[in-house]
């Protein structure tokens, strides 16, 4: 992806380069939820279908307009099939996101055990400050 | 090992991770769906005429090359507004933290400059990122959809040659708005992937950091409670604070570190109790390498109090027995008593159920050090190590500390930290530890004959004590 160029060279004092491996690490995460990301991603494909099969009606439409189909009720029934589909793709698409969503909070709550449990584990002088770890 | 303030690592795992919900979520579907949209229509259109359909795809490289400037300078702007977001944060938290300071020592005026210079930078930087994105944006914006810019002129001419129908022509036409429409969806979503990357990087920097490295399952066991430290060296950042540190220690003695602060003493106790692990050297307890022992099975062997003791938001029950979660009620009531806590828990108003708050908010400095010794006393490990556990507490509350500490103690191998050189003055052995090294050890006699620097804190001890003594 287009942000995974190389970090630039540090311009203002502090760190502020993106940690390369970042993707690496989100990968990681939301591998962990495949299935739901994928059901999600197959519902939007679903959407956008939806979305795009207008356009060829719309073509057949405007073919007939010019080739002088007078017949309304064929130009009715395209419109319908347009609205039919334009319904599909909001409902498609809702349910995408509410998996996606669904998905997402999950990779978090992922994230955040992970970190928590990473945060047990390193040496205590890298979690510096001193009222949040007090081993006993 | 780069440190980092346990506030940012809240800030890392509860807000900045929570920020890119809303922008994943949308991304994985949109994203890939708009893009395959898009991909699907474009062969399709090949199929009807590819000499046409190649044609609007000049528009589409302008927009990319635009678009492909601002994403290329985006690396370089938004990391910049994070450090100044964050400089201004930090100078206003300053401000308002520091404000008695600032008004009674009449310095608003340079505190309230450096605020205002931090809040110019931080608006400067994103002014200049806009500045500087303006044209691309634009002119991204106006090329991208501006498919018909090919696509007209390529299409009448071939209409015009009659090797394109005019049906298809119109067909084109509209689907190439269908083509534009899930690209722009899709690349709406540049922005917010650098940004996911930004935190997913604060994220790697977390999970990248070196662990304490120890095994799963301990390759050796302690055969007594003795811990030898042979050539200890320990780098804190740069700056090596322990320069070769030798000790012995006996099972069952007491024993204590010495010296000025600063000197190194503190770091030795935390290394024996593992919370950090030497750079060379190596410390062994029953002749095991700390190393090889397991996380679980260490802390069997070695409790650890220090002057801070954190008191979870638990009953004053359960916050005794983190030492030992197998132990009875019973059992935690005893610890409660041997370390003089008992009484004074028995007059919270709900005894042992209360809540103890945060930090232990109810409780004096003196209840919750008591409460720690019981926490230790209750985990009843063979080596115990105080880490000036005795420093802050009030004097009536020390004697009471002190003889919950002499139970404690009894039968362990014991290695504490003092303030107080009387409190050491008992021990088997003393260590006197000056610049990292230790430079003398022996009992309280022995270093009185032949440690000079032992000698002058000594003195200095009883001086101070004296002058405590004197009424006021």
């Amino acid at each position: 992806m287009e942000n995974q160029k190389k970090p630039p060279e540090n311009t203002a004092s502090g760190k502020n380069t993106v940690n390369p491996n970042a993707m690496k690490w989100l990968m990681k995460f939301a591998g962990g939820r495949k299935g739901q990301f994928g059901l999600s991603v197959f519902c939007a494909l679903i959407g956008v279908a939806a979305s795009l099969i207008p356009y060829f009606i719309i073509a057949d439409i405007v073919k007939n307009l010019i080739d002088g189909n007078k017949a309304a009720d064929f130009y009715w029934n395209k419109c319908l099939l347009i609205g039919l589909f334009w319904i599909l793709r909001y409902v498609f698409h809702s349910i995408s996101t509410t998996l996606s969503h669904h998905a997402t909070f999950n990779v978090l709550a992922d994230i955040r055990k992970a970190l928590l449990a990473k945060i047990a584990s390193l040496p205590l002088g890298t979690v510096s400050a001193g009222t949040v770890f007090r081993i006993l | 090992m780069q440190e980092q303030s346990s506030g940012s690592y809240k800030n890392t795992i509860c807000e900045r991770v929570d920020s890119i919900e809303t922008t994943l979520a949308h991304i994985v579907p949109e994203f890939t769906s708009n893009i395959c949209g898009a991909i699907v229509i474009f062969i399709y259109m090949l199929t009807v005429d590819w000499r046409v359909t190649l044609w609007s795809l000049i528009a589409v490289v302008l927009g990319f090359a635009a678009f492909a400037v601002m994403m290329s300078s985006m690396p370089k702007w938004f990391p910049q507004t994070v450090v100044k977001s964050k400089i201004l944060n930090d100078t206003a938290v300053e401000y308002i933290n520091g404000i008695e300071v600032i008004k009674a020592f009449g310095q608003s005026k340079t505190s309230y400059g450096k605020f205002v210079k931090a809040a110019q930078e931080g608006a400067d930087c994103f002014i200049d990122w806009m500045r500087s994105q303006n044209f691309w944006q634009n002119f991204g914006m106006a090329s991208f959809p501006a498919t018909l810019l090919g696509m007209l002129p390529a299409g009448v001419h071939f209409m015009m040659n009659g090797s394109l129908t005019q049906a298809d022509m119109i067909l084109l036409i509209i689907l190439s708005f269908g083509v534009m429409t899930p690209l722009i969806i899709a690349f709406g979503y540049t922005d917010d992937i650098s940004m996911i990357s930004i935190i997913m990087g604060e994220v790697a920097d977390i999970m990248d950091k070196e662990d304490l490295k120890r095994p799963e399952k301990s390759k050796g066991l302690p055969a007594d409670n003795s811990i030898e430290l042979s050539d200890v060296h320990f780098a804190y950042k740069e700056k090596e604070i322990l320069h070769g540190v030798n000790m012995q220690i006996k099972p069952g003695t007491i024993n204590a570190l010495v010296g000025p602060s600063g000197s190194g003493k503190s770091t030795i106790a935390k290394l024996i109790a593992s919370l950090w692990d030497v750079n060379s050297g190596s410390i062994r307890i029953g002749n095991t390498d700390l190393r090889d022992i397991s996380l679980s099975d260490m802390g069997k062997y070695i409790a650890y109090v220090s002057q801070e003791n954190y008191l979870f938001n638990l009953s004053v029950m359960d916050n005794i027995r983190i030492g030992n979660s197998s132990a009875t009620d019973e059992e935690v009531m005893n610890a409660a008593k041997q370390c003089g806590c008992h009484d004074f828990i028995m007059q919270l108003e709900n005894g042992y159920q209360t809540i103890c708050g945060g930090a232990g908010g109810h409780l004096s400095g003196g209840e919750r050090q008591r409460i720690a010794i019981a926490r230790a006393m209750l985990k009843n490990a063979p080596i115990v190590i105080l880490d000036e556990a005795t420093s802050y507490t009030d004097p009536e509350s020390e004697a009471v500390i002190q003889s919950a500490l002499s139970r404690l103690i009894q039968g362990k191998t014991v290695l504490m930290i003092a303030h107080r050189l009387s409190t050491v003055s008992d021990c088997d052995c003393i260590y006197v530890i000056q610049d990292g090294n230790v430079a003398a050890a022996g009992t309280h006699e022995e270093l009185l004959r032949d440690c000079m620097l032992y000698k002058n804190m000594w003195n200095a001890h009883i001086s101070v004590k004296d002058n405590e003594e004197v009424p006021a």
